[in-house]
């Protein structure tokens, strides 16, 4: 699946592409049901509040370069542990929220620190 | 007079083939303006000006509210455009800034006596400065990256701003006073303290910033900007500084945005958390996209279809939820047909209607047709 970024090189192996990229996109589907209905306890069943949280679910994917799911995997433990040990510290608990982003923000900067010119293409 | 008729200053091939019928007028050739070219600007600006004076008196104040907000958020989307459409990044941290913006202005406001236009001033070189710091260690990132990782920079921001609140005339850095019962408005221009005024302000203030933005596009950063765009390699072969020139787009951006928001703090007088969502960043990019990231009237019917169809479905009845509806249909539309949004496509379709049309009739007519 990771070769599924470049799609025409990919189909000209042989790789059924549409395929591959359906069945992506049902196992995504699948994960983000079963999360959403292990989350109905814990987040208030709002519009806003639940794009807000797919938005803090990116950084742990940015975290994994898009393309490393063990590390996707870390990346979401730890933030979630850092954003519930700082409940019980008082100054910093208003601001916990703002773990994924800052977590997702070091690791994007640190991880493309060599990387210099950008290169045009569709996708990354 | 002159016979040769009017020739644009650039247009230097034809002139050898023209110069013995101009005959023995050896004069310096003079870059003549052509009559043409003044047709658009001196519309626009007719325009801009039949708005500025009309517009208080034909609608309502509900209406010019929302024309002010038209006025103040076109400014945003322009900045946005710049970034989207000229340089090629795709920035989804402009809500916060705008935010920022409209703190910094708000907490100078109740702080200070500065007149209005130096707070704008003031609250635009600020974000200025925190916009280029954001985007300094964004630049070696592109497309999905630089993203993601505003959008992130977003959410810190609104977390931020959501913790510690906006001023409220309190004192200290922060400038908010969680028990104070009776919250003073955050005051307007001296010149502009009606709403129809402050929409005459407001107008002036995005004309200014405007001919800021066209001018930079003109110039030399407008064509580094173009280059970089096309190909940042290219760009750098041809010695142009891509780091330099994306910064100052960056604080370009950043410094009309935050203008803007000084802007919506004297427009909205009362402001929290909620008036700045992330969700707005995101939106601000549907719309930019569909109205037309690449020109500058994009960014006018941008920022109609952002806060004028909102405040006239409030007025109808219709609940605003369907934008967001439409704004997702849109972009999906735009991205898919018609990449350079609506400015440009709208009068391509216009004009293929209009063929249409014409086909219609010259097939109905009988002394087109051979006889049946």
């Amino acid at each position: 699946m990771p070769a599924a970024s470049d799609r025409e090189i990919t189909a000209s192996l042989g790789v059924p592409v549409r395929r591959v990229t359906a069945a992506a996109w049902f196992g995504c589907g699948c994960l983000a049901g079963v999360a959403g209905v292990l989350l109905s306890d814990l987040v208030a069943l709002d519009a806003t509040a639940l794009t807000f949280l797919v938005i803090s679910t990116l950084a742990a994917t940015l975290v994994g370069r898009l393309r490393s799911i063990p590390i996707t995997f870390a990346a979401a433990i730890v933030i979630g542990v850092i954003t519930a040990e700082l409940t019980p510290i008082s100054s910093l608990s208003t601001y916990r929220d703002m773990t994924p982003f800052v977590v997702a923000a070091i690791a994007l900067l640190f991880l493309s620190r060599r990387r210099v010119i950008s290169v045009g293409r569709q996708g990354v | 007079m002159e016979s040769a008729g009017v020739k644009t200053a650039d247009d230097t091939t034809a002139n050898e083939g023209t110069a013995p019928e101009v005959g023995s007028r050896q004069s310096p050739r003079r870059p003549r303006i052509e009559p043409r070219s003044l047709v658009r600007p001196v519309v626009i600006a007719a325009l801009v000006l039949l708005a500025l004076l009309l517009i208080p008196s034909i609608f309502s104040l509900y209406y010019v509210d929302a024309w002010t907000q038209v006025a103040i958020y076109s400014i945003v989307t322009l900045g946005l455009g710049l970034l989207v459409g000229r340089v090629g990044m795709v920035s989804l941290g402009q809500g916060a800034v705008l935010a920022l913006g409209a703190w910094v202005a708000a907490r100078l406001l109740f702080a200070t006596g500065l007149p209005y236009p130096l707070v704008l001033l003031f609250a635009g070189l600020i974000t200025m400065v925190l916009g280029t710091l954001v985007g300094l260690p964004a630049l070696r990132l592109s497309g999905l990256y630089l993203a993601l990782i505003t959008l992130m920079l977003a959410g810190a921001i609104t977390v931020v701003l959501t913790t510690i609140n906006f001023p409220n005339g309190g004192s200290g850095f922060t400038g908010y006073d969680g028990s104070t019962v009776h919250i003073p408005p955050i005051r307007r221009p001296s010149v502009a303290t009606t709403d129809p005024a402050f929409f005459r302000y407001s107008m002036i203030v995005a004309i200014v910033m405007f001919v800021l933005v066209f001018f930079h596009i003109r110039g030399r950063p407008g064509r580094a900007w173009a280059a970089i765009r096309q190909s940042e390699s290219a760009a750098l072969a041809a010695g142009i500084n891509t780091t330099f020139y994306k910064l100052w787009a960056f604080a370009l951006a950043s410094f009309v945005t935050g203008v803007a928001g000084g802007l919506v703090a004297g427009s909205f007088r009362y402001l929290n958390s909620l008036t700045f969502t992330t969700q707005d960043s995101i939106t601000l990019l549907a719309v930019v996209l569909m109205g037309g990231a690449y020109s500058m009237t994009g960014a006018v019917i941008a920022a109609f279809l952002l806060k004028f169809l909102q405040a006239l479905l409030n007025d109808w009845g219709v609940s605003p939820d369907w934008l967001t509806i439409l704004f997702g249909i849109g972009v999906l539309q735009v991205l898919t047909t018609a990449p350079r949004g609506i400015v440009e496509q709208f009068p391509k379709d216009m004009a293929r209607l209009g063929r249409l049309i014409a086909g219609l009739f010259r097939r109905r007519t009988p002394a087109a047709e051979p006889a049946e």
